[in-house]
């Protein structure tokens, strides 16, 4: 048989059957009719709620990240509100337990003359750090430096390298040189136009802030190792605690290690307290002043590119942007911010694939650059000055978090990624939450295709 | 009521018009779903479900002359009867290798005007699924291999050796009822 006959054959059948009707077993219009009138199945209805559905998607989600930024905040301010503390003490007043404190520093002095010299420098910045000292003309003439933000006047108008200019104050202090002491008594004119308000709020805490450090010094060892390190190592403590290297075009709030950071786990009012005395000490002594950054959670905002390598395994990379933002809480206004544009690459895995909801979790590395980093200080004078902080180097990152994404289409969607993040040291000096804290939470929420 | 006025006011959810619609072209669809389902019973369901749909998604019809909306109702009667096929898995149901019938003569165009149309249906019902399918999609809905092996999940060669089949099988039903109601 032909081939064109075999076909004619199954055309014919096409044919006979292509009009083929049958009454089907029973009317069914009364049960459509009733199902029609309880389901509003109109389409355009039904597209309505989607787009409700979406939107509804959306607020959520917003709502969501905007607790969850809310409640980030929160905690980090009340952290710095213990960390805060330090600035404190630079008020205090009773004279006698402040004797107390220094007399072993001066029988230091007589037993070492290297230390002696330091120390006895340190003393003068106790001393002149207590401002009330200052004006009732006690014990110290020299004016030093104060502890806190003024000490940030002296430093850049001292405009020395940060190094050599703490190994140097040290003995210049002693030395009493003439530079030194010029650019302190700016500081201390500075620090009494600007501290009178906190003086007064302070005056009720005094009596126990003193006692306390009294009591620490006497009886923390750890305390007393700390001070002797303070003292011996300026380096050492340097590093560990307070970061130096501020250039002279570069502002101290590259030193923004906070000061009060490491105390504010600790467990004591009192130690705290006393730490602060120390925090003081060491500051006018490095002339280097931290500014207490209150570094706000960061979010980030993507647009990412996932690509199916199994039904359940996805590939993904995409553009994410984020801003950091940071205030400083000292007396001086500062706020950093700094944005990002980076580029994430990540395995997914899908733990739940339907059409409008996908959870999964995510893991990965991304590689960000720094493509704008703005400081803002309003100086004492009132001025408002801006910097440019950007960073050069990339900032590398690994991550994992878990998604929930809602899909508007079948290849679109909105996702929300709570998870965890860790940021390697970019090299640079500027001070973000990423540094501080360099394994944290952070939120990203984007619009995602996947195809 | 033209298909026109049918049409649009099947679209605002004209209950009259919804009646009517189903009167006119209920039986027609019975006969695509009984083709692909093979069973009168579940035909009945397709057809149900099938007015349903075709209810809810008028906005997503445009009238484009006589005979298109019949073809687009067709068309959503086939798909469903589909979803419930690729739901059941059948799609790929088939006979055994050696139940399929050999050196059959194929029948000749002027054969088939001798059948009825209702034992012609009879016939493509009792195919097992598998080829139901593929012979409803290849031959009565003219769609190619390549979008039968797509719709149904299957590749190219198995949805031509099952067309291959379910011919065999049919030419074979075709002349067995010729030789019995010849004699």
């Amino acid at each position: 048989m032909k081939q064109e006959d075999k076909e004619k054959w199954i055309t014919a059948f096409r044919e006979s059957l292509e009009d083929y009707s049958e009454p089907p077993l029973f009317n069914d219009w009364e049960r459509l009719e009733k199902e029609l009138s309880v389901v509003p199945v109109a389409k355009p209805k039904r597209s309505y709620i989607m787009y409700y559905s979406a939107a509804a998607a959306i607020i959520l989600l917003l709502i969501v990240s905007a607790t969850a930024i809310y409640l980030f905040d929160n905690s980090s301010d009340k952290y710095f509100e213990t960390s805060q503390l330090p600035a404190e003490i630079e008020t205090i007043t009773d004279k006698k337990p402040l004797k107390d404190v220094i007399e072993p520093l001066i029988n230091d002095v007589k037993k070492n003359d290297k230390s002696a010299l330091n120390k006895s420098a340190v003393k003068n910045s106790v001393l002149s750090g207590n401002k009330l000292a200052l004006a009732n003309g006690t014990s110290s003439n020299q004016p030093s430096a104060l502890s806190g933000n003024k000490k940030d006047v002296v430093n850049t108008k001292a405009g020395k390298d940060a190094e050599s200019n703490n190994e140097d104050e040290t003995l210049n202090k002693n030395n009493a040189s003439d530079l030194q002491r010029t650019d302190e008594r700016k500081a201390i004119e500075e620090q009494k136009l600007n501290d009178n308000s906190g003086e007064k709020k302070n005056v009720p805490q005094q009596g126990e802030n003193n006692r306390s450090k009294k009591q620490a010094l006497k009886t923390s060892p750890k305390k007393a190792e700390y001070v002797t390190e303070l003292w011996e190592l300026p380096r050492k403590k340097k590093q560990k605690n307070l970061s130096i290297g501020v250039s002279a075009g570069n502002t101290l709030s590259y030193n923004s290690e906070g000061g009060g950071m490491d105390y504010a786990m600790s467990p004591s009012y009192d130690y705290l307290n006393c730490m602060n005395v120390e925090e003081a000490i060491a500051s006018s002594l490095l002339k280097s002043t931290p500014v207490k950054w209150n570094h706000k959670q960061s979010v980030s905002f993507g647009l990412s590119v996932r690509k199916y390598l199994t039904q359940r395994l996805a590939i993904e990379s995409g553009v994410v942007y984020t801003r950091l933002e940071s205030e400083s809480s000292g007396s001086k206004s500062h706020r950093q911010m700094l944005d990002y544009i980076g580029v994430p690459v990540k395995l997914n895995y899908m733990l739940v694939d339907k059409r409008y909801f996908t959870l999964y979790l995510s893991g990965g590395g991304m590689a960000e650059k720094c493509i704008s980093g703005k400081l803002n200080k309003i100086e004492l004078s009132g001025k408002d000055i801006s910097e440019d902080v950007s960073v050069k180097p990339l900032q590398w990152s690994l991550n994992g978090a878990l998604g929930a994404q809602y899909n508007i289409t079948p290849k679109m969607g909105i996702f929300a990624e709570p998870g965890v993040v860790y940021f390697f040291n970019d090299g640079s000096k500027v001070e973000t939450i990423r540094k501080e804290t360099p394994f944290n939470f952070n939120l990203q929420l984007g619009l995602r295709i996947s195809y | 009521m033209s298909e026109t006025e049918l049409t649009e006011r099947c679209r605002v959810g004209d209950n009259t018009a919804r009646k009517e619609l189903y009167e006119q072209y209920a039986g027609q669809m019975f006969g695509i779903c009984y083709r692909y389902a093979g069973d009168r019973e579940i035909a009945q369901d397709l057809l149900h479900d099938g007015f349903l749909k075709a209810y809810c998604s008028f906005d997503k019809f445009t009238y484009r002359g006589e005979g298109s909306l019949k073809a687009w109702l067709s068309r959503v009667m086939v798909n469903i009867s589909l979803d419930y096929l690729r739901k059941n898995d059948s799609a790929r149901q088939m006979l055994p290798i050696d139940q399929i019938p050999e050196n059959i003569e194929e029948p000749r165009e002027e054969d088939l005007t001798q059948v009825p149309h209702k034992v012609l249906m009879k016939f493509i019902a009792e195919l097992p699924s598998g080829y139901r399918t593929v012979f409803n999609l290849y031959v009565m809905e003219q769609l190619s291999h390549k979008e039968i092996a797509e719709k149904l999940g299957i590749n190219e060669k198995s949805s031509s050796s099952q067309l291959f089949r379910a011919k065999k099988v049919l030419a074979k039903e075709i002349n067995n009822y010729l030789k019995e109601n010849n004699q």
